[in-house]
């Protein structure tokens, strides 16, 4: 019995050292599809969330996404709309535009913000709310990833407006 | 256990039963070769003359403390010279590359959204509840590797399962390069200036796990990359553009001039690695499943306490000898084996016996070890050296 399992645990160091000979080659292809396929994600909070629609200006386009509530688990009850102008280069010193955010036929707020050609310069940005969900913003730079940002993509322009819950304060 | 009046003399000296001739270490160290080869071939072949040139040193110095570790039966003072490198070097190709994509090594907003921030395996305890819970993970970089951010989470975590796998807490003085930098400071001082550190504080990285898992729940962020890592001082952290990204800076730089530069040059022992690192609990977990292990023999010991010195980890005391093994914060850096002249502490294979000479557990281990470390550890080098010969060249 004891000869079986001193067998039985030399065969399991071999197996450790062949293991690692095949890693680079076999084992870590294998164990990112095994992750692909776990479907994770990056937290919404960081990535913008999902693409919810695409809004054409004709020289320029917005991508609007779905409204992020950051939390661990569930939704929190504040968050944000992430919107991304581009390309940049068509865009104004200034754009002004009016977004429905949810497709619901009516306007949500109405957004300005400066666009520089200078890189060093600040991007200032400025909600107001149309409705009562979208949280207001006056002139605005980036202060965190969570709440007010706009910043300069290579070619787009990021930004994201925060948002309320109906019915939180 | 045998009470006698043994040198403390702090010298290393391997059993002669663990030394090999030339014949068979050279034979032991040409397949090694022949795999660095295979690993750095792309380099080596198809890749300009700083890549050559830094394939072909990789190449020979792996070869060389491999030939080391064969002829001379030591472990941990070839481990050491590789391993501290690693730590020094590492920077030095990581920080050439975000210099060269983004032309700083403070990440923007930008790059965060845009999710290029590059996933370190000290961020993967924190994962793992949101991941869990929501199939989330809370880390600005990207799942997949991609041409912008091949360091990607999936492939850390890849990675990081196989050398556990093979590693257990071994990884730690193999493979985490962060811990090489620290070696290379807790190097430099023949006698530590501080002798005695209470060994309680190395329940503190359980705290330390708890406070990061609950910190990043809450926070919604990674809470040790965001407030608490050392490793931001040489790697990446938030541009310095508000007063809480000024205190961020401040704080890593704080935590590594004390973890990682002074507490281990006064100690001699890796503070950050056995006192703070969230990593560390986890890895001496994965200790238990691991296949390899350092084991004590109390009829052998003398108590001569070289062991309990030895240990950079404090993972051994002569307390623990009596109970035949070392305890689970063991990283496998082979300094208690190499340190003690009666064989009281060995390599072994778990199931198997202590035996003497115990070449063969040894030997089983070097190799799956140095496998790994030459494909993680030994691109790591050639990488970097590439960039300084790119520099230089």
């Amino acid at each position: 019995m004891k000869r079986r399992i001193h067998f039985l645990a030399y065969g399991a160091a071999v197996l450790t050292a062949l293991f690692s000979l095949v890693l680079p080659i076999k084992i870590m292809p294998l164990f990112l599809s095994l992750v692909g396929a776990l479907d994770l994600k990056i937290a919404p909070w960081f990535s913008g969330g999902e693409e919810a629609f695409i809004i054409d200006r004709g020289s320029h386009q917005i991508k609007v996404y779905r409204p992020v509530y950051p939390a661990l688990v569930g939704e929190g009850q504040k968050g944000f709309v992430q919107l991304v102008w581009q390309p940049r280069s068509v865009l104004p010193l200034k754009v002004q535009d009016s977004i429905d955010l949810n497709r619901d036929g009516t306007v949500d707020c109405e957004i300005s913000f400066s666009n520089p050609t200078d890189e060093n310069a600040v991007l200032l940005l400025t909600v107001i709310p149309k409705s009562p969900w979208v949280l207001p913003v006056q002139n605005s730079q980036t202060t965190s990833l969570s709440e007010v940002l706009i910043e300069k993509g290579r070619s787009d322009i990021f930004v994201r407006i925060p948002v309320k819950k109906i019915g939180s304060s | 256990m045998v009470e006698t009046t043994v040198s403390t003399k702090n010298r290393v000296q391997p059993l002669p039963s663990l030394k090999k001739k030339w014949g068979p270490s050279l034979l032991w160290t040409i397949p090694m070769v022949i795999w660095a080869l295979l690993i750095f071939s792309k380099g080596l072949f198809h890749g300009p003359l700083a890549e050559r040139m830094a394939a072909i040193t990789t190449t020979v110095f792996l070869a060389g403390v491999f030939l080391w570790m064969m002829k001379s039966g030591e472990t941990y003072r070839p481990r050491r010279i590789f391993f501290v490198s690693l730590g020094f070097l590492f920077p030095v190709g990581f920080i050439s590359e975000l210099v060269a994509q983004r032309g700083t090594m403070s990440i923007s907003l930008e790059q965060m959204i845009l999710g290029n921030t590059p996933f370190c395996h000290l961020a993967l305890p924190m994962m793992a509840l949101p991941a869990i819970l929501s199939k989330t993970i809370i880390f600005p970089g990207s799942i997949l590797p991609k041409p912008e951010n091949p360091h990607a989470f999936g492939a850390m975590l890849a990675l990081w399962v196989g050398a556990t796998l093979i590693l257990g807490r071994g990884w730690c003085s193999w493979g985490c390069f962060f811990g090489g930098i620290e070696e290379g400071f807790a190097s430099f001082r023949r006698k530590p200036v501080i002798q005695k550190v209470d060994r309680r504080w190395t329940l503190f990285p359980w705290a330390m796990l708890a406070l990061v898992i609950v910190g990043t729940a809450i926070s919604l962020s990674p809470f040790y990359c965001e407030w608490i890592c050392p490793f931001k001082t040489v790697t990446e952290f938030p541009a310095v553009t508000s007063l809480r990204t000024a205190l961020q800076f401040g704080i890593f730089a704080g935590l590594f001039a004390a973890l990682v530069v002074i507490l281990p040059f006064l100690t001699k022992k890796r503070t950050q690695c056995a006192f703070f690192c969230p990593l560390g609990p986890v890895q001496s977990l994965a200790n238990k499943i691991n296949i390899f292990e350092l084991k004590t023999e109390p009829d052998r010991c003398v108590s001569c306490g070289l062991c309990e010195k030895a240990c950079p980890v404090l993972a051994i005391d002569r307390g623990e000898v009596g109970l035949r093994q070392v305890n689970m914060y063991c990283s496998r850096c082979g300094a208690c084996a190499d340190i003690c002249r009666k064989g009281a502490v060995r390599f072994r294979v778990k199931g198997t016996p202590f035996t003497v000479p115990g070449s063969a557990p040894r030997m089983l281990f070097l190799l799956a070890t140095w496998i790994f470390a030459t494909m993680f550890g030994g691109s790591i080098l050639a990488n970097s050296l590439g960039k300084i010969l790119g520099y230089l060249i």
